[in-house]
């Protein structure tokens, strides 16, 4: 069972009563024992006055042996108050004198209070059964002489019934005091109750988010009244709801220096806080006004704090989103626990999530021994800048980045976490790697360009006085047929001079309007049947939608010529070679693609692949020129071309050529 | 709730206590019936009541003792109430030694034949005595004997003699009678006759009393006796004396008068008695000694017979 709970009414009552109920217990039992022992005594005192005033009238009437005037003495002092039960008189011989019993006298009176010599009185407490009763004894003495006993008997039951009578008036006042009392704590609880309800109502609107509540009755008497102030630039002059110690920065010349915070204690010794201050409910609700007041202003301030800091985090979140480069936020395990958009890209993350389980800072890198190294720089020196390091994406792709970042360190040396930048490089360092490329091979240009220049006029020569002295031998002579191998080796050599003065670009090129789909597949016809009987299948994708480009048609079919048969060559078996055109309409170039399902090209040799002479065929089975034109070529023609290779899965040649510019 | 159900359980509790102590039971059940005791066979003692019962327990109660010892008789000390009852109890033979003024004495032996045996010699020294005429001392209007007649008297008894017959006679031989007072009146009885009167003058109740000589002695410690002023001494005439009755056995008679007539103040036993009896001494009488009594009743105008 749930215990009742009391309401400040119930507590009130409760109290009021619980005042009353021990006042009245305070006074009853005191008053009880204090009437009773007042009446005990003043009675004792009666019967002992009468006790002993009978004893001094009977003295004479003993001696004269009066017995009618002794019973007459007897029967007055029973008939004085209602309180006397007896009184009777011993002579000295234990003999009644007389006595007021009227059926007998009991034998056990006569020994049961005996006065001892010497003893002007004695007092015993009866126990008859029937009441109470004080017997009360008093010799009575004529000089030394002891004549007789005198004894009254007081009954002690009749006192109690009289201060019974008298708790139950006590009890009576009491209840009509806790009515009354009852009556003024209904009063005073419903006052207190009503403005604690306010109080309440007002708390609660408080929490609904409504701070325009007011709980206090206004002011009566306000400071400025009382002080008779005219100082319009005080906040407390002409309010008429705040007291002014719940006011900031009043003016009077009491308080003015005195801070805020400091007000409800300094201001209590004021005049004015003395004059109108209200009781503590008053004072409470005046409080909970200012509170709610400061908080409303409070609010406000929080609110515009949080716009500013609204918009500071957007902007920061739209920078942290829109970087170019991958920033990030980790915790001191390396967890991460913010990733930019861009970081999510490089890492090849697609899901909301930040990263995969597990997958952490220290996962980026490639190398462990590269984190290890980063890691133990950011933990001295608290930052690293610019850091170099392969990074390896959630699969498995490396990349090449720079990473600058700072840790927080916590008091105790501890670190707490990470914020960095990871920019990525990759496309960079290819950049560099095919620049660096294309300057080697113009050097090799130049330097092939300035063999083949000084060869090919010997070549001339050998060739033509070759060609001379052929005439001049019989056919099928021994020296006809040495002359024939001069001849036919010279014009390999004139070829191969021909192919590096190509690659050089100091062939003469004639530019005309091409129609690359068109060339690709003079190429293509040619060699398709060939390929398939080696059971190759060559396929064309062309983009019907694709713009000439200008250039020579000759020169740009050697280049298909050579990535097809390059194809070709990877493929050992069965194979597919898919050649492609598409139109980059944004970047105004035809792309030029040629796939192959050959056996790909070894990482360490692809960045050698365009260089003159190399080959990784066997000697005497190519001349390692083929890319090297082709790269020329394109050059020439101001596009670019690009090899993606996985070796056993094939390569890709792209050729982007830029488009001609249509006029008219 | 629960703090208030306490509280009224404590009110209740608090309020049943009480400071009673313990009380011894008792039997009232078993009575008996009050026997009225008959005289007893003893030798009765009687001393005219011109004081108070107690007083004259107290003046006589151990010579009764005394004499109970010294004669191994049962002797009794018997209280009549007022001077009429004295004579009446003598008369009645039921008082053996009576010790009582000369008027009661004259009176007794002429109606009932007592005997005359014995007189006390007073702590004046005296075996004779006399009485006063007493008023307020701040009765300017009493000065002399004269200033007295119209005036409201009061004396002891009638058949007191220093408390009526002697000061009497003294108006008597002024010329003064009863009749010239206002209004004469007698001590209301039973005992403490004497005290009666110093107390009603010293009220203003009456305006002249009559007392023996020494009665203002008594009441010394009940009022304060400056207030009381004598106006006239009364002639001396023979105090009191002791008597027997007719028919007493002469044997216990003698026994008793030995005794009495061997105290003295010189015996250290003896001294306390004679002391609170207010005597120095008994010594022997005969009816004799009283006539000069018989004579001024006579004047005064008393009946023996009545």
């Amino acid at each position: 069972m749930t215990a009742m709970k009391l309401g400040i009414r119930g507590k009130i009552y409760c109290g009021m009563i619980s005042i009353v109920l021990l006042t009245g217990l305070m006074i009853a039992v005191p008053v009880r024992v204090m009437v009773e022992r007042a009446l005990s005594q003043e009675t004792l005192n009666k019967g002992m006055s009468m006790a002993t005033t009978l004893a001094a009238r009977s003295q004479d009437f003993i001696l004269g042996m009066d017995f009618l005037y002794l019973k007459e003495m007897m029967d007055k002092a029973i008939q004085s108050g209602n309180d006397v039960s007896y009184s009777f008189i011993l002579d000295q011989q234990g003999q009644v004198l007389s006595h007021t019993f009227k059926n007998g006298f009991p034998v056990a009176l006569k020994t049961v209070n005996p006065v001892p010599a010497g003893e002007p009185s004695r007092i015993r407490f009866l126990d008859t059964g029937k009441e109470l009763i004080y017997d009360i004894a008093v010799p009575v003495v004529i000089g030394d002489m002891r004549l007789a006993t005198v004894h009254i008997g007081l009954s002690k039951t009749r006192i109690n019934r009289t201060i019974n009578s008298l708790l139950w008036t006590m009890a009576v006042l009491i209840g009509c005091a806790v009515l009354i009392a009852s009556l003024t704590g209904a009063v005073f609880a419903d006052q207190i109750i009503r403005r604690v309800q306010k109080l309440h109502q007002a708390s609660e609107q408080v929490l609904k988010g409504n701070l325009n509540v007011t709980t206090a009755p206004g002011l009566k008497t306000a400071c400025w009244t009382l002080m008779d102030c005219r100082n319009a630039e005080c906040p407390a002059y002409g309010q008429d709801r705040q007291r002014c110690w719940n006011i900031e920065g009043t003016q009077c010349p009491s308080c003015r220096e005195i801070k805020f915070a400091a007000k409800s204690d300094a201001c209590r010794n004021c005049r004015i806080y003395r004059t109108v201050s209200g009781d503590e409910i008053q004072a409470l609700a005046e409080s909970f006004d200012a509170m709610t007041r400061s908080l409303k202003h409070t609010i406000s301030e929080l609110e515009a704090s949080r716009k500013t800091i609204a918009e500071s985090e957007k902007k920061y979140r739209r920078i942290f989103e829109s970087s170019m480069d991958m920033v990030f936020v980790t915790d001191c395990r390396g967890r991460f626990l913010d990733i930019n958009q861009t970081g999510k890209t490089i890492l090849g993350t697609e899901s909301a999530a930040l990263a995969p389980d597990g997958f952490s800072f220290p996962d980026v890198f490639s190398s462990p021994s590269e984190y290890a190294d980063i890691q133990t720089d950011l933990v001295r020196q608290g930052f690293v800048k610019d850091r170099e390091f392969t990074l390896k994406t959630i699969s498995g792709n490396e990349l090449q980045a720079l990473l600058s970042s700072s840790c927080q360190i916590g008091s105790d040396g501890e670190l707490l976490g990470c914020e960095g930048i990871i920019k990525d490089i990759t496309q960079r360092r290819n950049m560099e790697q095919q620049l660096l490329q294309a300057d080697k091979l113009a050097s090799l240009g130049q330097l092939s360009a300035g063999v083949a220049h000084e060869i090919n006029n010997p070549l001339g020569l050998i060739l033509g006085y070759t060609q001379l002295m052929l005439r001049d031998e019989p056919e099928n002579s021994q020296k006809h047929e040495d002359l024939k191998t001069i001849e036919k080796h010279t014009r390999n050599c004139k070829t191969i001079v021909e192919a590096l003065l190509n690659f050089a670009r100091k062939t003469e090129t004639k530019k005309m309007l091409v129609d690359v789909n068109r060339a690709i597949e003079q190429v293509v016809t040619v060699i398709r049947h060939q390929f398939e009987l080696s059971g190759i299948a060559v396929q064309t994708r062309y983009d019907p939608e694709l713009p000439q480009v200008l250039g020579d048609t000759e020169k740009l079919k050697q280049v298909v010529m050579n990535l097809v048969m390059n194809a070709r060559q990877s493929i050992s078996a069965a194979g597919q070679i898919t050649v492609t055109t598409r139109h980059d309409a944004r970047g105004r170039r035809v792309a030029i693609a040629v796939a192959d399902t050959g056996s790909g090209i070894p990482p360490h040799v692809l960045t050698r692949i365009f260089d003159p002479f190399f080959t990784t065929k066997p000697t005497g089975q190519g001349t390692g020129l083929g890319l090297s034109v082709s790269y020329g070529i394109v050059q020439e023609h101001g596009g670019e071309i690009t090899v993606d290779s996985e070796s056993g899965k094939g390569s890709l040649f792209s050729v982007i050529l830029p488009a001609a510019v249509q006029t008219g | 709730m629960k703090h208030l159900a306490i509280l009224l359980v404590l009110c209740m509790g608090l309020s049943a206590c009480t400071g009673d102590e313990p009380a011894q039971k008792i039997d009232l059940s078993k009575r008996e019936a009050v026997e009225v005791r008959d005289a007893d066979d003893a030798v009765t003692y009687a001393y005219l009541p011109q004081y108070s019962h107690s007083v004259s327990y107290l003046r006589h109660n151990l010579l009764v003792e005394y004499l109970k010892n010294e004669t191994g008789y049962n002797i009794r000390q018997i209280f009549p109430d007022t001077f009429d009852e004295h004579m009446r109890l003598v008369g009645q033979g039921k008082v053996d030694i009576s010790f009582s003024n000369p008027y009661v004495y004259i009176k007794t032996a002429h109606r009932y034949g007592e005997r005359a045996f014995a007189q006390v010699i007073e702590t004046s020294g005296h075996k004779r005595f006399r009485g006063q005429i007493i008023c307020r001392a701040d009765n300017a209007s009493i000065q002399t004997l004269e200033d007295c007649k119209g005036k409201r008297l009061i004396a002891v008894d009638l058949t007191s003699a220093g408390g009526y017959l002697y000061p009497m006679g003294q108006f008597y031989d002024h010329g003064i009678r009863q009749e010239d007072f206002a209004e004469v009146r007698f001590s209301p009885g039973p005992g403490g006759k004497q005290e009666k009167v110093i107390l009603a003058v010293y009220a203003g109740q009456y305006d002249i009393g009559l007392i023996r000589e020494g009665a203002l002695n008594v009441v010394a410690d009940k009022i304060d006796i400056r207030q009381i002023r004598v106006v006239a001494y009364s002639k001396y005439y023979p105090g009191w004396v002791y008597s027997a009755r007719k028919d007493l056995d002469p044997e216990v008679l003698a026994k008793i008068k030995a005794a009495l007539f061997k105290l003295s103040m010189d015996e250290p036993a003896h001294r306390p008695i004679l002391e609170k009896a207010h005597f120095t001494r008994i010594v022997p009488a005969n009816d004799a000694e009283f006539d000069s009594v018989r004579k001024l009743m006579a004047v005064v105008g008393i009946d023996l017979d009545k």
